[in-house]
């Protein structure tokens, strides 16, 4: 029987069968954030299902997960601020393929959720391996800079230090007990919400449905806005090949917001789709750039365009794309470009109603900001933006500040 | 058309070659909401040496990703917008191997943005002024990718196994090359080898077959093409040996990385032969060096390894190569890691199995996406490779054969990359 279910407020079935091969269930375990929470879950995020009573080398683990023709087990931590959340997703190829009898896929899965091993051993060998893929993952110019962005604004709103990358201490600290105590509150104590996904028989949807995970605790996220202001343009200097350039601005709404799809559609027909104004003037007339785009941070009303450039033609890139905010606000560009913004926008949520892995995410999503809107909903309000919708939320964008990551290699 | 049911995989797609040559492939997947479609050349970043009726073409590096960049450009209207305006994502890609074209979309109006997609690619309207406009856009694009660790591990690697192959320019090129290429040349590439005789087009969709097919046959009745025959990729001969034993450079990393790679001279007589010895050195690799081997957990714990640990394995037609990096601390230790583990015979038929049932229910992945299915679909029918049958090939190798080409392998070409803390 095929099924989609959401498992805390609503449940939906369909009756389509043989759409999917794999069945995914995806466990979404929120905890209020710490720091020491949100590292231990990053260090959890690798030890799930990577080890356990039953399983407790690496080849045996490796074995069972190969036998069940590649089950994997994927787990993700990060958080908003307010909360931490560990994503985990169990993966299998439907038993029809595999002539494995299903009851496995369900057994393990039990064995890897309820029987984490979290030895000495590999406690230590995680927390290295951690430090060592934050530190990898910091080499990134485009992620580094964004890093430092961050530091800056944290000024301001320390709360945005949620997204700063650079943990390593946060995981340096941490001692085993920390993250056995994170594991035992993950099962017991958390909020989860799960989704399961996939053509899967009536006894497996029914085990699946009778793991308890999680305490009683409904975790939903709130606003968060820090007192922004203006500052200084931010120049370093690394020896990077290309440099790294940021504008930041604020604006009132956020992700909470009623218009928040004004701000989607916005940032969007600014710098998101290639018929953007920044893609078309800053790339495609003047060869500045290869990317450029626009991103938020949703919680605290900040947007910001993202570019890597030629250090030195900097001070142009800023100008034209302030040029093409006025254009925004003065309504200086043909409505076909925000109608096909629009429509990009509306096809991609249908479009998603195919990917099981964004609908679980939304879900989330919307669970956690207590915001429920079907994607209905959403194309009806997208359809109803204006060129002044536009031109209106442009006008309360104030330039917050520049941060520019200067390349000094000539390669 | 013609119809097939793939039984193992509970797929059914329709094939049909039109008058032209042009091959077209519609997977029917009536449950789904999207579709993808997407038009192939296997004209990549390897082919720029070719013969074409007797005459030979040198063209500069990066061609093809330029071209790729040029044929979003249209004289009379502007691409992207128009697809946008029709609610479809548009997109490219070029490779060693391939170029390829694609859009996505939900909802029933494949019409428009499906001929969008046949005219674009099947007309090139470039000026002298847009192309060297251009040549900004890529370097640009190129410092982008030069600043990556991994990503210049790679291109390093390939400059320092070899002497003469197009690999060493990587997909790209690099700004000298780029800048040398002319609205001429460009056109005669293109010219080349964007024949319809020698390109695929590959939907996958929920939308009636008959339909799509009826979209395609129009278009194309509507276009005459030359009959051409398919340039021939001429490149000068390889050496045996490796280009630089051994390369060390700097750059702003936390780890330094190190990799060892092995420079293999085969010339497989198909693509089926070149892939069996791929799978096969593939599955002995893996035996070897992954969590399956029991010393993977030893490596870690002595800390001589970390995630960042792995091995890379491609055999082509005309070159082969294995590597392995890491972020040791020195090379020595990548070094004796893989000189003691590469002969030690770990591997047995349980071993096999094992990861023989991994990647059969990993190939099975991709189907779960319109998106990902069309394009690795896509690619493989490019480079040569039937998606079935390359799972054919999977599901048969034993352990004996395994191991007779593993021991056909000689290391004797090898070289060392370093990267060191700037």
């Amino acid at each position: 029987m095929p099924v989609f279910l959401y498992n805390k407020s609503v449940k939906i079935e369909f009756n389509k069968t043989n759409k999917y091969k794999y069945c995914n269930a995806f466990y979404f375990f929120t905890l209020p954030y710490s720091k020491k929470t949100n590292a231990a879950l990053k260090l959890l995020s690798n030890v799930i299902g990577e080890s356990s009573t039953l399983y407790d080398t690496k080849e045996k683990m490796s074995k069972i997960k190969d036998m069940l023709y590649g089950t994997s087990v994927i787990c993700e931590a990060s958080n908003n601020g307010d909360y931490v959340t560990l994503r985990l997703n169990y993966s299998f190829l439907n038993p029809k393929f595999t002539g494995v009898d299903e009851i496995e896929y369900l057994n393990f899965f039990k064995e890897i959720i309820y029987n984490c091993l979290i030895s000495k051993e590999l406690f230590e060998e995680n927390k290295r391996l951690l430090i060592d893929n934050i530190k990898r993952t910091l080499e990134k110019p485009n992620v580094l800079a964004k890093n430092k962005v961050v530091e800056v604004i944290a000024k301001d709103d320390p709360s945005i230090m949620s997204h700063n990358v650079d943990i390593v201490c946060d995981v340096e600290s941490l001692t085993l007990k920390d993250v056995k105590d994170s594991y035992d509150d993950l099962i017991k104590n958390s909020d989860v919400v799960s989704v399961i996904y996939g053509d899967l028989k009536e006894d497996i949807i029914k085990g699946f449905k009778e793991i308890k995970l999680g305490g009683d605790k409904e975790y939903h996220q709130i606003e968060k806005k820090g007192s922004y202001i203006k500052k200084e343009k931010v120049v370093e200097e690394m020896p990077f090949s290309q440099s790294s350039l940021f504008i930041l601005f604020t604006n009132p709404i956020t992700c909470f917001s009623d218009n928040s799809d004004d701000w989607v559609i916005g940032d969007l027909l600014l710098g998101g789709v290639p018929t953007s104004l920044l893609f078309e003037e800053v790339r495609e007339k003047l060869s500045l750039c290869y990317d450029i785009s626009v991103s938020e941070f949703v919680c605290h009303g900040i947007s910001y365009i993202k570019t890597n450039i030629d250090g030195s033609k900097a001070d142009i890139v800023i100008d034209e794309c302030n040029k093409q905010i006025n254009r925004l606000i003065n309504k200086d560009y043909d409505q076909s470009k925000l109608e096909s913004t629009k429509e990009i926008i509306i096809n991609s949520l249908i479009q998603s109603k195919d990917d099981f892995e964004t609908c679980a995410k939304r879900y989330y999503n919307q669970y956690l900001s207590n915001r429920y809107r079907t994607t209905e909903e959403r194309i009806e309000k997208i359809q109803a933006i204006t060129m002044d919708d536009i031109s209106n939320l442009f006008k309360e964008y104030k330039p917050y500040f520049i941060y520019l990551l200067k390349g000094t290699k000539n390669e | 058309m013609n119809k097939i049911y793939n039984k193992q995989f509970d797929e059914t797609y329709y094939e049909e070659t039109l008058d032209n040559g042009l091959k077209v492939i519609i997977f029917h997947k009536p449950d789904f909401v999207s579709t993808c479609a997407a038009f192939g050349t296997p004209y990549g970043a390897l082919k720029i040496n070719q013969t074409h009726n007797g005459k030979e073409y040198h063209f500069n590096p990066g061609i093809a990703h330029f071209l790729e960049h040029k044929l979003f450009e249209c004289e009379e209207k502007d691409i992207m917008n128009d697809f946008t305006a029709l609610g479809a994502s548009v997109n490219a890609f070029t490779s060693f191997k391939e170029t390829v074209y694609y859009f996505t979309m939900a909802g029933d109006s494949i019409e428009k943005p499906l001929n969008l997609l046949l005219d674009f690619v099947q007309d090139l309207s470039i000026t002298d002024k847009s192309v060297e406009k251009e040549k900004g856009i890529i370097n640009q694009e190129l410092a982008m990718y030069l600043q990556r660790p991994n990503s210049r591990l790679l291109d390093e690697s390939y400059k320092s196994l070899y002497v003469n192959h197009p690999l060493i320019h990587g997909v790209g090129g690099d700004a000298s090359t780029v800048n040398k290429i002319t609205k001429n040349e460009l056109e005669q590439c293109y010219k080349l080898n964007y024949h319809p005789s020698n390109m695929y087009v590959v939907v996958t969709t929920y939308i009636d077959p008959n339909r799509i097919i009826k979209i395609i046959k129009d278009n194309q009745s509507k276009k005459s093409f030359v009959k051409d025959n398919v340039p021939v990729t001429c490149n000068k001969e390889e050496p045996k040996e490796v280009n630089r034993d051994k390369y060390s450079f700097s750059m702003p990393v936390n780890n330094e990385k190190r990799l060892i790679g092995y420079k293999l001279n085969y010339h497989f007589k198909d693509k089926k032969e070149a892939y069996l010895y791929e799978i096969a050195v593939r599955i002995y690799l893996e035996a070897h060096f992954s969590s399956i081997n029991p010393d993977y957990q030893k490596w870690l714990d002595e800390g001589l390894i970390n995630s960042f640990f792995g091995y890379e394995v491609e055999f082509d037609l005309d070159y082969a190569y294995i590597l392995f990096y890491g972020e040791c601390k020195d090379i020595d230790v990548l070094k004796s890691i893989v000189d003691s583990t590469l002969n030690s015979n770990l591997i047995n038929e349980q071993i096999v199995e094992q990861i023989k049932r991994r990647y059969i229910g990993e190939s099975y992945v991709d189907f779960d996406s319109i998106e990902n299915m069309t394009l690795n679909y896509t690619r493989d029918i490019l480079e040569g490779n039937d998606t079935f049958e390359t799972i054919n090939i999977l599901s048969k190798i034993d352990l004996n054969t395994i191991l007779d080409i593993f021991r056909s392998i000689s290391f004797e070409y090898s070289t060392v990359i370093n990267i060191e803390k700037e």
